[in-house]
């Protein structure tokens, strides 16, 4: 078990009473949680690691000035927001003005009611001890407000600069109001040397007809980070998620997307190309609670030198969700012996009227269609490459902007190019 | 009320056939569990040191273990110490025919429809038919003998083949491998042994039926198979056991030895008593089943029909230790009213060019939940390994759930590994395509339920598919609209 008197303390010099009272609520769930660890984390062993290297979970404050960091923007995209160990810092940002973000405190009484109603509460801490540790940890929750009927095209990054030798902790939160889209595409950078650790915590509310597409970029090489996304689906309602991992000493994602309303569509994507012992977990879980719904997942992996990739995809069809559709399918491919693949693809099921399906298949490159390409004269380390980069087509051509598909698949390219095939 | 609801209700109204006690004169241990027990059942039993030895040190094993709790199926607080550990018929001599088998005890088979004479005479199975705990009598014994074959009950090999025994016992499935295991260990009562020796291909089906007689004793049957290079056996398993309002608690295990070249077959049909249509009373059954293929090119196939029991915990599993190795694993399994069923399959490739195959298919109604949970693992050095995994769920009416927990984990990059899996419900389409041919609604489900699960029931022995087709037409008439 986990020592509590570090986060007990933390809780006691909150000052807002109504998110201290919150955080106590997380403390009380932090057993629950812990005793879901050994099963939700069989292949992942990001606790024991954790504890080993700080021996602690608090965090520490900032150490430079912000704009030092200016120079680690590189992101194409017209509107960036920079957020800095959890913190966001507005003076080298740059936001489009119909998106307000806010520090959950510095919200007025109202603005802030509307936040509190859903803040931490559908977050996965009763089923993930570092999703509690987050809620009790974190010291600035951002909210994001997309009001009603806004249409945005262009895609916003989210950069995330993780600079300290202590843990970090990020903590989002959006609303998305009424027919509204919007798309965000978000990376953690690490400025401090190997071995730091992430924890982000984000939740995501979306209203009638509302349409989300979100992009994750997860290169951060010797360093450990947890990511949970929890999304909260109403009526005819679409959510697009595209995750592509490319290192990281352990990366954990939980994605829970939770299909609350009729009609609602839910789309999982992931691909994932990692070497050099890296080790990628990817839990997602789709809960069908209600009637009509559409969930789409497909995880693709190239496992390389002596990695790890680990999948857990969940769904679950609740009485009342007649006529789901809800697919799955995880698909891997061995490049060394030293690699391995943990995969679990998960169905249950309580109503009978839906069509559900998973499937999962871990193997190798086609002996036949490397010789094909050989033999039309192309060099064995470009039919591979061609051959890999088929493979991962699967996933990037989901990306309905071409725009934003080309320069995925570019970043993919680049990437395959590194790993070895014997 | 709609016609669905009737067909419905007609169908969970069904009562268990099977439901009757035969009043044999038993000899019953007192209740409680100590390691008193685990020394009387030795000494009745006849037992050498080291089997008492054994016992006593799974005992001491199963004392610091704890009842598993990841299953998905939620277990009635079982209490151990208020249950008989051993119950058997007296004995009053040594049987040597099947003559001087207690009358009633015929009877007893002949309701279950498996008279000893009648198959002994028709379909040529030998059969060793356990009542409660003791061995009764085994029909071709003689004949098997002749072929070196030896098929006993667990006792008797203990007695007449100590060293046979004493090699094989345990290692497939160790005394402390999990907390029903090792119960089993301590206090099995009695089961079946059989050895195949080398190069022998058993020239009949062997098949053991269980019954739980007696109310309020737990079965604990181990079963040991050994065969040895190049040899063939088909070994079947029936049970059943009649109505009781307690549960009854069953843990059994089952250990298979497949050497070089050899080729093991076991299919097993449960319909014990699944409990009333308000999950009253039923069979806990929990059982560790596990073969290993030592030798090179060996071959362990499971195939189950399970449809009765309260409630399921059976994962037969194979270890592909030999290269070239074979693994398989058919089943299915149906839940009505409130049974809860977790099965499903282990196969661990060590050996180089092993394969696997798994086909399940699960059928739950009425409130029962169904839960698939397999782990296929490749070892490093298996090159080459294949596996096929195909996990089917037809749910019947919107009260039962279909679960499918596969785990995965795969270590060599030149194995493939498939696994897919399905849930849904009969279609109308299909049907209204038997409808419009003069089929009516029973029927038609009986043969989509039938093409539904054909790909396993194909795999049983003749006289067990024509069972297991009526069980599964039986236990589903009409249970959806």
């Amino acid at each position: 078990m986990i020592d509590t008197v570090d986060l007990k303390k933390s809780i006691s010099i909150e000052e807002d009473n109504i998110i201290k009272e919150i955080k106590s609520e997380s403390l009380d769930k932090i057993k629950l949680s812990y005793k879901k660890y050994k099963e939700e984390y069989k292949y992942t062993p990001l606790l024991r690691n954790i504890e080993k290297k700080y021996g602690s979970f608090n965090s520490s404050e900032n150490i430079k000035k912000a704009d030092s960091y200016k120079d680690l923007i590189s992101t194409k995209d017209k509107h960036y927001i920079v957020i800095l160990n959890g913190s966001y810092i507005e003076n080298i940002s740059n936001i489009p003005n119909s998106i307000d973000i806010k520090n959950i405190k510095d919200l007025s009484k109202n603005e802030q009611n509307i936040f509190i109603d859903s803040y931490s509460k559908i977050d996965d801490s009763t089923d993930d001890i570092f999703s509690s540790i987050n809620t009790i940890l974190h010291s600035n929750c951002l909210t994001f407000k997309i009001n009603k009927s806004t249409i945005l095209k262009e895609k916003i990054s989210i950069i995330n600069i993780v600079d300290s030798s202590k843990p970090t902790y990020f903590r989002k939160c959006f609303i998305i109001d009424k027919n509204s889209e919007i798309s965000f595409s978000e990376e953690f950078i690490n400025v401090t040397r190997d071995g730091n650790f992430s924890n982000s915590v984000t939740e995501i509310y979306m209203d009638e007809n509302a349409v989300f597409n979100y992009f994750s970029t997860q290169n951060i090489s010797k360093n450990y980070h947890f990511n949970s996304i929890n999304v909260f689906q109403k009526r005819n309602s679409t959510s697009n998620f595209h995750t592509y991992s490319f290192s990281g000493s352990i990366i954990r994602n939980n994605l829970n997307i939770k299909l609350l309303d009729k009609s609602c569509y839910a789309n999982m994507y992931g691909f994932y190309a990692i070497k050099n012992s890296s080790h990628i977990d990817n839990h997602t879980s789709v809960d069908h609670i209600d009637e009509n719904s559409i969930s789409n997942e497909h995880y693709k992996g190239i496992v390389d030198d002596g990695s790890i990739g680990v999948f857990n995809g969940k769904i679950f069809v609740r009485q009342r969700a007649q006529k789901t559709n809800a697919f799955q399918s995880n698909n891997n491919i061995l490049l060394s012996d030293n690699a391995k693949v943990n995969t679990k693809p998960q169905l249950e099921i309580w109503a009978d009227d839906v069509k559900c399906s998973h499937g999962c298949t871990v193997g190798q490159l086609d002996d036949d269609a490397l010789f094909y390409l050989m033999s039309r004269g192309i060099s064995r380390k470009d039919a591979i490459s061609l051959l890999l980069s088929a493979f991962s087509t699967d996933i990037t051509e989901k990306i309905a902007d071409k725009v934003i598909r080309e320069e995925y698949q570019l970043m993919i390219l680049k990437e395959l190019e590194d790993l070895n095939y014997e | 009320m709609s016609k669905d609801d009737k067909i419905l209700k007609e169908f969970t109204s069904k009562e268990y056939e099977h439901g009757w006690s035969v009043d044999f004169d038993v000899d019953q241990a007192p209740k409680g569990l100590n390691e008193d027990i685990v020394k009387l059942i030795s000494k009745k039993k006849n037992e050498p040191n080291w089997l008492l030895d054994w016992r006593l040190k799974a005992f001491s094993n199963f004392k610091k273990m704890k009842e598993p709790n990841w299953s998905n199926l939620k277990i009635p607080r079982i209490n151990y110490q208020d249950i008989s550990y051993y119950s058997a018929p007296k004995k009053k001599k040594m049987l040597k025919s099947m003559d001087e088998v207690d009358p009633e005890l015929i009877k007893t088979f002949e309701k279950l429809g498996i008279s000893l004479q009648e198959q002994k005479r028709l379909s040529g199975v030998a059969v060793d038919a356990v009542i409660d705990s003791v061995s009764i009598g085994t029909t071709f014994k003689d004949k098997l003998s002749e072929l070196g074959i030896i098929f006993c009950s667990f006792s008797e090999a203990v007695n007449e083949h100590p060293d046979l025994v004493r090699k094989h016992l345990g290692k497939v499935v160790p005394a402390k491998d999990n907390y029903f295991a090792c119960l089993n260990s301590a206090v099995f009562s009695d089961g079946s042994f059989c050895y195949i020796p080398k190069g022998v291909r058993c020239p009949m089906e062997l098949s053991t039926y269980f019954r739980i007689n007696a109310s309020n004793t737990g079965q604990f049957e181990r079963t040991l198979i050994v065969a040895d290079e190049g040899s063939y056996v088909s070994y079947l398993e029936g049970c059943t056991a009649p109505m009781r309002d307690e549960n009854q608690l069953h843990a059994a295990v089952v250990e298979i030895h497949a050497e070089k070249d050899a080729e093991v077959k076991y299919s097993t049909v449960q319909n014990w008593y699944p409990g009333d249509k308000n999950g009253k009373g039923g069979i806990y059954n929990f059982v560790t089943k596990r073969g290993i293929c030592n030798g090179i090119n060996s071959k362990i196939s499971w195939t189950q029909v399970e449809t009765g029991s309260a409630i399921t915990w059976k994962y037969p599993s194979c270890i592909l230790k030999g290269d070239n190795s074979v693994g398989e694993f058919y089943s299915v399994a149906v839940t009505n009213n409130y049974q809860q069923a977790d099965t499903g399959t282990k196969m661990i490739h060590i050996g180089k060019n092993t394969r696997s195959k798994i086909i399940s298919k699960g059928i739950s109604a009425g409130h029962s939940q169904n839960s698939y949970r397999g782990h296929v693992k490749v070892m490093r050095r298996a090159n080459n390994s294949r596996n096929f995994s195909q996990c089917d769920s037809l749910l019947l009416g919107n009260k039962c759930g279909a679960h499918t927990f596969p785990y995965i984990d795969i270590e060599n990059k030149s194995s493939m590994v498939e696994h897919e899996a399905t849930t849904s419900k009969i279609g109308e389409d299909q049907i209204f395509y038997c409808l419009q041919r003069g089929i009516d609604e029973e029927n038609a489900i009986a043969l989509i339920v039938n093409g539904y699960a054909k790909e396993v029931l194909k795999q049983l022995p003749m006289e067990f598919s024509v069972e297991a087709q009526k069980l599964l037409s039986l236990t589903l008439e009409g249970s959806v609209g």
